[in-house]
């Protein structure tokens, strides 16, 4: 692509071609004089309410009816300037709940107004919601208590002072959707918390706390209120994590009053001999839209950007920077928790066999060439061990207590059972170098019998070398039932094992982890399903070596073994070592037999028989686990992973919508994803930054979503693709009415000039490429690559 | 005796008429040049007379003219210094007026770039698929300056002095333009090769045109009025004459609406503020509009010395355009007062030239080889 760029550049110049036509541009289209305003109006879905445009002195200039099934509407109007929107409700009019589809009366105190700032033969979207009432009274406020004296100036301080603290475009983000929708669900909560109030008493007094442009936690109880709401629906926003105290502090006045000549926005400066003049004309110190929409392109670069840096890792992005160094502290980990389950079986093992032989004690239990254990029964199910080092004076200690198993023990009706672990262990068999080579553990596991099956439970803290993990208040649930009688006794038959919930906490290097994951709900996949429970699968190793005796290489020659009428073929290497895994249970006596003897199958270059020596044959078992097909559905993790002056922290939450169908073995079906992350994202030296990001993909389509705010900062991302990501529309907005559409098809950008960046409907700049880079070419001649 | 007679006398006018020829040549002889001169001196003088003249000249010292044409695959001559690329082309009709002087239309078309050796042999490399150097420093520089314009031309000349030995004049000639087409920019940067395949680099370009050739834009077209001024002196003495030719001395074309750019572009688009934090420009970012812009044309020059000896002239003299001399000596020599022919070498681009003159008809091509050329004028003319 840099190639591309530069040499298109300086070849075309370099052609000094001055022959050729010259460009004919386009004549854009005399707009329409008349506007149509749409958009949905909501307390719930209002349907056929009746929405009337009026200026702001009260003259009417349209009047309307929403839809009787969605509660949009559109208005056109002949006028250009502020317009005030109002919704009321008549006989006619009903609403409707979107989400349990209830028909609800609409009654005669239903009565919300939006305002809009019109621009001649521009189309716009605005809709009338409780976040619009809101912004309609504070733009009173700031009137001067006048509706008459309302300007596009105080629709602007208005707008964007709420759309800061709500974290959301109040005029047009659709209310039926995302935040918005969260925010009016909120509203709706506290109504529906006292039955003589109702969503438009909540919504006045909202407005009447917020009319002064800020929400203080003090005084503002309906705010603190919805504050606490928003944030039990997961929302977070500034008002949210001010705990409802919150000053805006963007610029919002000084509306730019240049888009009315904005369409001849090629100009006719004087020339600019300097070569330098990237100045636009637009007013000075003010924030015109074509500033606006710069600044959101240049925080989608700088801001995103500076987040995920893939391009070149480990350089200023800080999910980078922050991978690679989590990725150092975790390999820097030297908790051994395998180590710690093998040991943990062969203390089980040893006190097994100590109880069935009567002993209270065993020692000389090698662990390896130079460790080894002692085992002593301290009491009834309590056992001490201690593991020494023949070359060293270290020792580790604990103690084990476990339930008593008797032959009684009945799996099918006990109440519980429990065993614990606690004390230190080395990092390994071996004597590990370089860290202190200890590891302390200390944990609980308990069984408790259901009708069904039992629960689990496990708590448990280990740490070493700085590194603390704690697993607590894990619990699971196990299903088992009896399974096939074998000499008189029936095994439990596994069926299987859902995790519900795990809080995870701990110290890595430095950073501290603390969350908790909670299965909400499990779903019974049908294929997974039809593989039963839990099953054990075999295989076997074995190797060995060939031997001709006359220092052959034996590179690509092999050794054959039929097993059960299947023929096993193991390569040897140079030196005639061979090995391999077959499926399936074996043991030595299943390689003597005659009809199974390994054979070499090359011929030794002398003639020599080869001499075929079998060195091992090791048996193991694996669970494959079926699960008896239950998979989690709906997943929720609440957590923080953060260091000094850096925090990532928020909610997960994953829907698996396909987890019943899906064929779990195809190569070609995908999971269908329902996920949303909500939360915020400490940078050092930054301020913290808010997060939404949402991603859901069905056969048809994947959408995704995200928005951020920060300070006065208010952006939000759509995306709407085909199941390939190839095609698709994103829409990118800020809290102020600035839009970004944009068109992908084939995996490219489409950048031929339908792409547009709107405010409030009104162009001020087009997608375009420029020597094949995609570009955002404005109406007053200046242009900037995309992020 | 009368036949000698006859013979010396003439003999004599035989040899008068190639003096005169000689003499008239270096000023007023429509004889080649290397650039596309108007030479007040070489328009028809006389009423009734009818002058057409082509001159078609261009000439780099980068490419053949060939690899300008394949996208710089053609052979590629390498020098350390700035590379200079000429299109000029220039056509006059026209006749003299009594009482006015030469009264004549003319086309012209006419662009100068100068670039900086790195420059070109980044696009040589890249389109000839040849590797960057790596690590090199790249100095891009590329200047651009032309214009086509349509022109109504009024000229005359002054016998300022005269006597036996001495003789003294001056021509001059306006011109009237309508422009049409226009390049006029440059771009400075710099590049550095990463690998072979992939390099950083920052330019910006400032760009006046009518068509853009920088990048793809469809522009609204423009046009430019305007007018221009050329001037001539012969001084002679004896058989040592000294001619001085300027063009385009005082020249301007007023354009209006003219597309105008300015374009920076960046791969290293990052920077990084107080804390340490990436900021990002854009990758390309620039302005576009259109402006009222005084187009200055470029000034030529030409002087020469010339010394005559019967049939034979020598010509000494230099060129120069764009901070550009281009030297050259040329040698003239009359057949009679009906075939006149010339051999000339131009010692920057190499040219040897061949100019005929024979009665009304001119002739003349330049070029500096038969193949790989770069440079390459051809000339004809007429007068009736």
């Amino acid at each position: 692509m840099k190639n591309k760029i530069i040499l298109s550049s300086i070849a075309a110049v370099a052609l000094l071609s001055l022959s050729g036509c010259g460009g004919g541009g386009s004549t854009p289209d005399e707009p329409a004089k008349k506007s149509t305003i749409s958009g949905v109006a909501v307390d719930d879905l209002i349907l056929n309410g009746i929405v009337t445009a009026k200026k702001v002195n009260g003259d009417v200039l349209v009047t309307g009816r929403t839809s009787t099934t969605d509660g949009s509407y559109a208005l056109n109007v002949d006028y250009a300037g502020v317009v005030l929107l109002n919704v009321t409700c008549d006989a006619d009019s009903t609403m409707l709940n979107p989400e349990t589809h209830e028909t609800i009366t609409c009654g005669s105190d239903v009565a919300l107004n939006s305002l809009a700032e019109v621009a001649a033969g521009v189309d716009m979207t605005v809709n009338i919601s409780p976040l619009t009432e809101i912004v309609y009274q504070r733009a009173t406020e700031q009137a001067g208590g006048e509706i008459a004296d309302i300007t596009a100036d105080d629709l602007a301080v208005s707008r964007g002072e709420i759309g800061e603290m709500f974290g959301v475009d109040p005029l047009v983000a659709d209310p039926t959707e995302g935040n918005s929708a969260i925010i009016i669900g909120a509203i709706h909560t506290l109504a529906e918390a006292d039955d003589s109030t109702s969503v438009i008493d909540v919504t006045n007094a909202l407005a009447e706390e917020l009319s002064d442009g800020e929400a203080n936690g003090a005084t503002d109880v309906t705010v603190v209120a919805l504050t606490g709401t928003m944030e039990e629906e997961d929302l977070t926003n500034p008002l949210t994590e001010a705990d409802g105290d919150y000053t805006p502090t963007g610029d919002y006045g000084s509306v730019d009053d240049s888009d009315d000549d904005s369409d001849d926005g090629a100009g006719t400066g004087d020339d600019s001999d300097d070569g330098a003049g990237t100045g636009d004309d637009t007013d000075a110190g003010g924030t015109s839209d074509i500033d606006g929409a710069k600044a959101l392109f240049a925080e989608l670069r700088t801001q995103a950007m500076s987040v995920t840096d893939y391009q070149e890792a480990g350089t200023p992005g800080f999910l980078d920077t922050e991978a690679l160094s989590m990725e150092e502290a975790v390999n820097n980990v030297v908790i051994n928790t395998e180590f710690i389950g093998e040991i943990l079986g062969r203390f089980a093992d040893a006190i097994e066999y100590a109880e069935e032989n009567e002993q209270t004690s065993l020692s000389g239990l090698e662990l390896s060439e130079t460790r080894s254990a002692t085992i002593s029964k301290n009491d009834e199910g309590s056992w001490s061990y201690t593991i020494s080092q023949s070359d060293s004076a270290d020792t580790w200690t604990g103690t084990v207590t476990y339930p008593e198993i008797d032959d009684s023990f009945n799996p099918y009706d006990f109440t519980s059972l429990n065993a614990t672990l606690v004390g230190t262990l080395p990092l390994d068999y071996d004597p590990v170098d370089g860290v202190e080579d200890r590891q302390s553990f200390n944990g609980t596991f308990g069984i408790d019998k259901t009708s069904t099956g039992a629960n689990l439970t496990l708590n448990a803290e280990v740490s070493s070398n700085g590194t603390t993990i704690t697993l607590s208040d894990t619990t699971a649930t196990l299903g088992y039932e009896a399974g096939e009688e074998v000499a008189g006794e029936t095994e439990p038959q596994f069926n299987f094992i859902k995790l519900n919930t795990v809080t995870i906490q701990g110290v890595v290097g430095a950073y501290t982890v603390d969350g908790k994951i909670d299965v909400n709900s499990y779903v019974q996949n049908a294929g997974m399903s039809a593989q039963g429970g839990f099953t054990e699968v075999y295989t076997t190793d074995f190797g060995g070596q060939v031997y001709c005796g006359d220092g052959s290489n034996y590179e690509n020659g092999y050794v054959e073994i039929t097993l059960d009428d299947v023929t096993h073929r193991a390569y040897t290497n140079e030196n005639g070592y061979f090995n391999t895994e077959i499926n399936g249970q074996y043991d030595w006596d299943d390689f003597d037999t005659a009809a199974s003897t390994l054979s070499f199958e090359n011929t030794c270059p002398m003639g020599v028989t080869p001499q075929v020596n079998l060195d091992y044959v090791d048996s193991n078992n694996d669970g494959d686990l079926a699960n008896s097909g239950w998979v989690p559905n709906d997943l929720t993790y609440v957590g923080a992973i953060s260091k000094t002056g850096a925090s990532i922290e928020g909610t997960l939450n994953v829907l698996w919508t396909n987890a019943e169908t899906m064929n779990l073995e195809s190569e070609t079906e995908d999971e269908k994803l329902n996920v949303r992350i909500n939360g915020k994202l400490q940078m050092p030296e930054r301020p913290e930054i808010l997060l939404t990001l949402t991603y859901e993909n069905t056969d048809t389509n994947v959408t995704v979503g995200a928005s951020y705010s920060y300070d006065a900062t208010v952006i939000n991302v759509t995306g709407d693709f085909d199941a390939e990501m190839e095609n698709g529309d994103v829409v990118v907005t800020t809290h102020t009415g600035l839009r970004a559409e944009l068109t992908v098809a084939n995996g490219d950008l489409v950048v031929d000039g339908t792409g547009t960046v709107t405010k409030d409907g009104v162009i001020v700049g087009t997608v375009e490429e420029r020597s094949d880079v995609p570009v955002i070419a404005y109406v007053d001649g200046s242009f900037e690559s995309l992020p | 005796m009368v036949l000698l007679n006859l013979f010396h006398s003439k003999q004599r006018k035989i040899q008068k008429g190639i003096l005169s020829i000689g003499v008239l040549f270096f000023g007023e002889l429509a004889i080649a040049d290397s650039l596309s001169f108007l030479n007040p001196f070489q328009l028809p003088n006389t009423p009734q007379t009818f002058y057409v003249n082509t001159q078609t000249l261009l000439m780099n010292d980068a490419f053949s003219i060939d690899g300008l044409f394949h996208d710089f695959k053609g052979r590629f001559y390498s020098q350390k210094f700035d590379y200079l690329a000429v299109e000029d082309r220039r056509y006059d009709i026209g006749t003299y007026i009594s009482g006015l002087g030469y009264l004549g239309l003319t086309y012209r078309q006419e662009a100068v770039m100068k670039t900086s050796a790195d420059t070109m042999l980044l696009v040589n490399q890249s389109s000839n698929d040849l590797d960057m150097t790596l690590d090199k420093n790249y100095n891009i520089a590329l200047t651009i300056e032309g214009f086509e314009v349509y022109g109504i031309t009024l000229a005359n000349t002054l016998n300022l002095y005269k006597d036996k030995e001495y003789s003294v004049k001056l021509g001059f000639a306006v011109e009237l333009l309508h422009g049409t087409q226009t390049q006029h920019g440059n771009v400075y940067g710099n590049a550095t090769a990463l690998s072979e395949k992939d390099y950083d680099f920052m330019f910006s370009s400032t760009y006046r045109y009518t068509e853009n050739h920088l990048y793809d834009l469809e522009v609204n077209s423009a046009t430019s009025y305007g007018f221009s001024t050329h001037l001539s002196l012969l001084a002679q003495y004896r058989k040592f004459s000294l001619l001085v030719v300027g063009n385009d001395i005082f020249a301007k074309l007023y354009w209006k609406n003219l597309p105008y750019s300015y374009v920076t572009m960046s791969s290293d688009n990052k920077s990084y503020d107080e804390n340490g934090y990436v900021e990002y420009s854009p990758v390309i970012s620039g302005l576009e509009k259109e402006v009222t812009f005084t187009q200055t044309l470029i000034d030529k020059w030409k002087v020469e010395g010339s010394y005559a000896l019967d049939e034979n002239t020598m010509h000494l003299g230099v060129e120069y355009i764009y901070d550009t001399y281009l030297p050259y000596v040329k040698y003239t020599y009359a057949y009679n007062e009906n075939l006149v022919g010339s051999l000339s070498y131009e010692t920057y681009f190499g040219m040897f030239g061949v100019d005929i003159h024979y009665k009304e008809y001119r002739f003349a091509l330049y070029a500096n080889g038969f193949s790989d050329t770069s440079a390459l004028k051809f000339d004809i003319g007429w007068n009736y």
